[in-house]
């Protein structure tokens, strides 16, 4: 098990599933849900969001704009949220985070109540996701304190002397059939004299249907292992102190 | 022209390019804009507080005063709609007043109940016979979406100069 930290700096954990149509998902489906899960998820919001779908194969005219619905149910404290829409099914956990084993009973309940309603023939991808929202107490600070994953400026740029920066990585896993992206960016401090960053872990399934629906826990499970180690991969020691580790 | 896009640029950027895609659609010629995308950027794992930081990070860089940054980004968390209409509006405020206008984000109502809004508040060092004509007008063009969502914004001013 991977460290605890007092001052976690996960701001969202989600967990998304898209699954291949089955036979009987349509308009219906977030209401036949929402009765199943309204013990844990009591409140239910719609929503409208934007889709842009675009293909670098084809001709730019194929780029397509439409509105998605989806419905959002939430748990009695607001910060817990399971979203369905078209064919996903969403988790996630707003800060503050609680542990792995909620969020992850959060997962299985949410998965759970949809393969007793919704036909699922495949999982065309999964992705477990943490945004952490990391301030450290000052302005312009040297990187190399903090992050072990950092832009790299060489020997002729000036080393702190940046408005803002964004770093990314895709590490494929297990022969590109898993892939963990990384994104190190500024962000908005709140306390003045301070710095902000935005350390964004993605952990997916690159190939559609490359596990069957029994194994999607297992999967997550090991995601959520491989997440914890690329985390810790990213920060440095004082980072760790400023988090205040659980002993 | 190739742009590298840098977080705060984000919300900017994804605004041109929905409007690229409408003009494309339109059979309008493509802007000067080219937009390179790796096919794995666009393939991320939903999340709902990823586009509030690029919102926040666009208020920071208009000058947008946020005394409260930390409940603003809560309640953004929670209503990321409001998130993108207030973003949409701060927009028409700097196309239809002087570049002087000071523009703050302010939270109002008792925290954490239903009677909390999110404010944009002009302020000016003239304020003359217009200004609440002009008000009113950008309250139109939103008042329909803003019905549909849930969480509140208002777009107002309290007379104030610049502070």
């Amino acid at each position: 098990m991977g460290r605890r930290y007092r001052n976690s700096p996960i701001v969202e954990a989600v967990c998304e599933f898209r699954f291949g149509k089955g036979a009987n998902w349509d308009m219906t489906t977030p209401g036949i849900i929402y009765n199943e899960v309204r013990p844990k998820f009591p409140h239910k919001e719609s929503h409208v969001g934007q889709e842009v779908k675009l293909s670098p194969d084809n001709r730019m005219p194929g780029a397509q704009v439409k509105s998605v619905n989806f419905a959002r149910f939430l748990a009695d404290d607001k910060k817990t949220l399971m979203q369905l829409g078209d064919g996903t099914l969403l988790i996630s956990r707003l800060n503050p985070y609680t542990t792995w084993q909620d969020f992850k009973n959060n997962i299985e309940y949410a998965l759970n109540a949809l393969k007793k309603n919704v036909e699922l023939n495949s999982i065309q991808r999964i992705g477990l996701r943490y945004l952490n929202r990391i301030e450290v107490p000052e302005e312009n600070p040297n990187l190399e304190k903090y992050f072990e994953f950092r832009p790299f400026l060489g020997l002729n740029l000036p080393k702190r002397e940046h408005n803002s920066f964004i770093v990314g990585c895709i590490f494929p896993i297990i022969g590109d059939r898993e892939s963990c992206k990384i994104e190190l960016t500024t962000a908005v401090p709140e306390g003045s004299n301070a710095s902000a960053f935005t350390l964004d872990l993605d952990y997916s399934m690159t190939k559609p249907e490359s596990i069957q629906f029994d194994q999607s826990l297992e999967w997550i499970e090991e995601a959520h292992e491989g997440l914890e180690r690329f985390f810790e991969g990213c920060i440095t020691q004082p980072l760790r102190d400023l988090f205040d580790v659980v002993v | 022209m190739c742009q590298y896009v840098t977080r705060s640029d984000r919300f900017g950027v994804q605004r041109q390019l929905f409007q690229a895609i409408e003009q494309l659609k339109n059979g309008v010629m493509l802007p000067n804009l080219h937009l390179a995308f790796r096919s794995e950027e666009m393939d991320s794992t939903y999340s709902n507080i990823d586009p509030v930081e690029d919102m926040i990070g666009y208020f920071h860089d208009t000058d947008t005063k946020m005394n409260q940054i930390s409940i603003i980004r809560e309640y953004f968390y929670h209503f990321p709609e409001i998130a993108k209409l207030s973003c949409e509006v701060a927009d028409l405020v700097h196309q239809n007043f002087d570049s002087k206008t000071q523009l703050s984000l302010e939270m109002r109502g008792e925290t954490n109940s239903e009677s909390e809004y999110l404010a944009l508040c002009i302020r000016m060092n003239d304020y003359d016979d217009s200004v609440m004509e002009r008000i009113r007008s950008i309250r139109e063009e939103y008042a329909e979406d803003l019905a549909e969502m849930n969480g509140w914004f208002l777009l107002t001013t309290d007379y104030l100069p610049p502070r």
